[in-house]
């Protein structure tokens, strides 16, 4: 009894060879068993090779940003303090919600924010609202083409402000440009700089980007909203399925590998042992 | 050999209870629970040491020359909830068996 107790399949060099013929490593790699056993390796490859790029095209769309849902735009109003905190990070389900916000303008921090309308170069009229003691949100009242243009004059009194409440823009990488704005004006509506610059100890995170103003007064042209997307996810899942898909692909061509190896090994010997019969 | 055997039993055993919580715990809290971080958290978990199951069998099924269906059976087994279990169990009898006839002292011939 030899070695191998289970028996081997194809250890006999597949079928249709002449017994007393020499046997040769080509015959043993093109004889049908073996064929099927290439076919399969190949198959079993491909597959996993494609199941891989599969998993790496979710990938692409896990991690890819999101657009924020039109539904959430069409929501009532709600009372600022109900969704948002001062000092607390804007929650992600929040961003484009609109909101209520009653308070007295501070005209004297207005800031102008360079920004295009629709392909014409103005200025955000970017007001702080006082909504509390030491509390403020920064609100966005509209857009205005000259920084000297009259509508930027801030209501005074009483005012309560409907609109969304957007998330703060990323502070602009130094472009052409590298030096400060001039006094009164800011480059984008970054929470984390506009807490350097306004005297509020309590910043709600974001801005109101005016939509209706109650009472009613004129002012700039209303500013248009940038399309919201939310941040994709990180997608490491998928990351790892295509690692494992690939591993899965090198571990089939292995394991071909060996079983080629090992049957040419064998009718190697067995050539031998016959030569030497 | 014996080594081999053993990390194969270990794997077929770890891999099986993957697998049976990916199937039916994991899934069922995505599916029916709406819970995604059991699946997230074992599904490539399970992939990983899968892919563990792979060599080690492998490496077995070489030493023990089996011929190249069983140890595609053997191999796929991982993937069918229970039949890690069965193919282990298999595995070991037969290996036990083949320990046995191996002990076993050579009969007299009849003369």
């Amino acid at each position: 009894m030899t070695g191998d107790a289970g028996g081997r399949e194809g250890g006999r060099l597949g079928g249709g060879v002449l017994p007393g013929r020499p046997y040769d490593g080509g015959v043993v790699l093109l004889a049908p068993r073996m064929l099927a056993l290439h076919l399969a390796a190949v198959a079993a490859m491909v597959a996993c090779v494609l199941l891989a790029g599969w998993q790496w095209d979710r990938y692409r769309q896990e991690t890819a940003p999101r657009a924020v849902p039109a539904e959430r735009a069409d929501a009532a109003p709600a009372p600022l303090a109900t969704v948002s905190r001062p000092g607390v990070r804007m929650s992600p389900a929040t961003a484009g919600r609109p909101v209520t916000a009653s308070g007295t303008f501070d005209a004297a921090h207005q800031l102008l924010v360079p920004r295009r309308e629709s392909g014409v170069q103005g200025f955000w009229v970017l007001t702080p609202l006082r909504v509390g003691d030491g509390v403020a949100v920064p609100v966005v009242r509209g857009w205005v083409p000259r920084a000297d243009d009259p509508r930027t004059r801030v209501p005074a009194g009483a005012v309560t402000v409907t609109g969304p409440l957007l998330p703060p823009e990323p502070i602009p990488p130094p472009g052409r440009a590298h030096t400060a704005p001039p006094p009164g004006q800011v480059r984008s509506v970054s929470t984390a700089q506009l807490i350097t610059v306004l005297p509020y100890p309590r910043l709600h995170e974001g801005y109101v980007l005016q939509e209706r103003i109650s009472p009613p007064v004129a002012g700039p042209e209303r500013a248009t909203a940038p399309p919201l997307t939310r941040p994709g996810g990180t997608g490491w899942q998928n990351l790892a399925y295509v690692v494992l898909w690939l591993i899965f692909a090198g571990f089939a061509g292995f394991m071909w590998l060996s079983i080629v190896r090992d049957r040419l090994r064998t009718a190697r010997s067995e050539r031998v042992a016959w030569q030497h019969r | 050999m014996t080594a081999a055997l053993t990390r194969f039993r270990v794997m077929a055993y770890v891999v099986g209870v993957m697998l049976l919580l990916l199937v039916f715990v994991a899934m069922p809290l995505k599916y029916l629970g709406g819970d995604e971080t059991a699946v997230a958290l074992i599904g490539p978990a399970h992939g990983f040491l899968y892919a563990v199951y792979l060599v080690v069998t492998f490496d077995l099924g070489m030493r023990a020359r089996w011929p190249v269906g069983r140890l595609l059976l053997i191999l796929l087994a991982g993937t069918i909830p229970f039949l890690s279990f069965v193919a282990e169990r298999r595995v070991a009898r037969d290996a036990a068996a083949a320990r046995a006839a191996a002990a076993r002292p050579v009969p007299e011939e009849a003369s």
